[in-house]
């Protein structure tokens, strides 16, 4: 009988560690609202035509406005520190 | 010790099949990873097993000095080629490098690794004929055990995480040795600061090569007037994005070029000065943006009422790499651009190379 082989598996062998999302708030007025452009192309009308519409519905107590340095990276460490300090949510586009 | 799963197979073109199916592969047949051969690998650069290098996107997973011995054994490399290996993973995981984007991008950039210094003869690293083709082990496996980590450990798939429209064959394996010997000017890795004597890396996010022709330019202008025309393209992400580019000057222009008293300051300075189109031209079409691309990647100096204002291919002369590399025959040269400033930098890391070859070239 042929000898076996043993080889050694390539991958990292990480467990993925699984998040959950925040909790959604159902209601919206008096939060702090904060729009991050990702810095790619048109994000910023997308962004501005969704704060138009969110601003006929809700009262925010504040609008923060952040924008990446590239959208081929994520954003910085700082970025997100100080969004989850300022805003209590956050929206997002990826312009293109 | 190696703490990587053991999978036993019934033998060796079992275990190739198996790494087919497990998806391990960039689509040739790997050397199945024995503990042997891995082990071999880890003691060739004398540091922990467990050691990590870094993360690698976009899993973000740890790429130890054994994960990363495992791959360079899939790729086909010998345990000498590992310092070599380890260097090149440091440069990809550097922040700076953008890793990330590179892995993700719907562009064709791939991680080209261009070697310098005396490993390069140790090795026997081509710099020479083909040096960009087949035929020689070194480049062949090296730029192949990068990529290995990338899929294998970082998971960059084609189509999943990896949304590449095109790909290009670089993706394989994409490595050179700069061909210093033919080069009438300061190495690569001593223009960036370091020594002669030093052997590194250079990891720069890049297309495929651009072949450049010029046989009847026996005078540097002509050469370099070829090539800036050639670079600064209507379809050319450096035209709309910035970043970095790379030239390859073959050994015949190089000469050329030299013989004519040219530095590689003036060769670059030249090429930033000619490698220009009108903005009226390339306002139709390409990825201009308008504001968007005015404010964020030209020089200030742009007008964007004038259009007839030349935009450089590059924001600055410094942008543009130049190396020599090639065979000694051919009045050939190449344009390589990159992926432009997406928030990666070419990155050099020295590698742990003590080395056998004693050419010194002091200068």
């Amino acid at each position: 009988m042929a000898a076996k082989l043993i080889v050694l598996d390539p991958t990292a062998e990480q467990t993925p560690e699984i998040l959950q999302p925040a909790p959604r708030s159902e209601q919206l007025d008096g939060k702090r609202i904060a729009f991050l452009d990702n810095s790619k192309e048109r994000a910023s009308e997308i962004l501005a035509t969704l704060e138009d519409l969110f601003e006929e519905r809700y009262r925010f107590a504040e609008v923060v406005k952040r924008r990446k340095a590239y959208y081929t990276k994520g954003a910085s460490r700082d970025l997100i520190a100080e969004l989850a300090r300022s805003a209590d949510l956050v929206i997002t586009a990826v312009g293109g | 010790m190696l703490t990587s799963k053991r999978i036993e197979v019934e033998g060796y073109h079992e275990a190739v099949e198996l790494f087919y199916e497990r998806g391990w592969t960039d689509g040739l047949p790997v050397v199945p990873p024995t503990e042997e051969r891995v082990e071999a690998m880890v003691q060739a650069a004398g540091r922990d097993a467990g050691e990590v290098i870094g993360l690698v996107p976009p899993k973000w997973a740890r790429a130890t000095v054994e994960k990363i011995a495992v791959n360079a054994v899939m790729a086909g490399c010998r345990p000498d080629h590992f310092p070599v290996v380890l260097a090149v993973a440091e440069a990809a995981v550097d922040e700076a490098f953008n890793l990330h984007g590179v892995q993700a991008t719907t562009h064709v950039a791939a991680p080209l690794i261009i070697i310098n210094g005396p490993v390069r003869k140790d090795l026997d690293i081509n710099a020479g004929p083909n040096c960009f083709g087949q035929g020689w082990r070194a480049n062949a496996t090296i730029g192949r055990a990068l990529r290995l980590v990338m899929i294998n450990v970082g998971g960059g798939l084609p189509g999943v995480t990896d949304k590449s429209t095109f790909g290009h064959p670089g993706k394989y394996t994409y490595c050179v040795a700069e061909n210093e010997e033919a080069s009438p000017w300061e190495p690569l890795h001593v223009e960036r600061g370091f020594h002669h004597h030093d052997s590194t890396v250079t990891l720069y996010a890049a297309e495929a090569p651009h072949s450049i022709s010029d046989h009847p330019s026996q005078m540097a202008k002509g050469i370099l007037t070829t090539i800036a025309d050639s670079l600064a393209t209507m379809g050319c992400s450096n035209m709309y994005k910035a970043g970095e580019l790379v030239v390859v000057l073959s050994p015949e222009h190089a000469a050329t070029i030299g013989k004519e008293g040219w530095s590689k300051q003036d060769v670059k300075q030249f090429l930033f000065e000619q490698a220009r189109r009108p903005l009226g031209e390339i306002k139709r079409a390409g990825e201009f943006y308008g504001e968007e691309t005015l404010r964020r990647y030209w020089p200030k100096w742009v007008d964007p009422k004038d259009d007839r204002a030349m935009i450089p291919v590059v924001r600055r002369p410094e942008d543009i790499i130049v190396i020599v590399a090639g065979g000694p025959v051919g009045r050939f040269s190449l344009g390589i651009p990159g992926w432009g400033d997406h928030g990666t930098r070419a990155m050099t890391k020295k590698i742990a190379w003590a080395g056998t070859h004693d050419e010194v070239c002091d200068t």
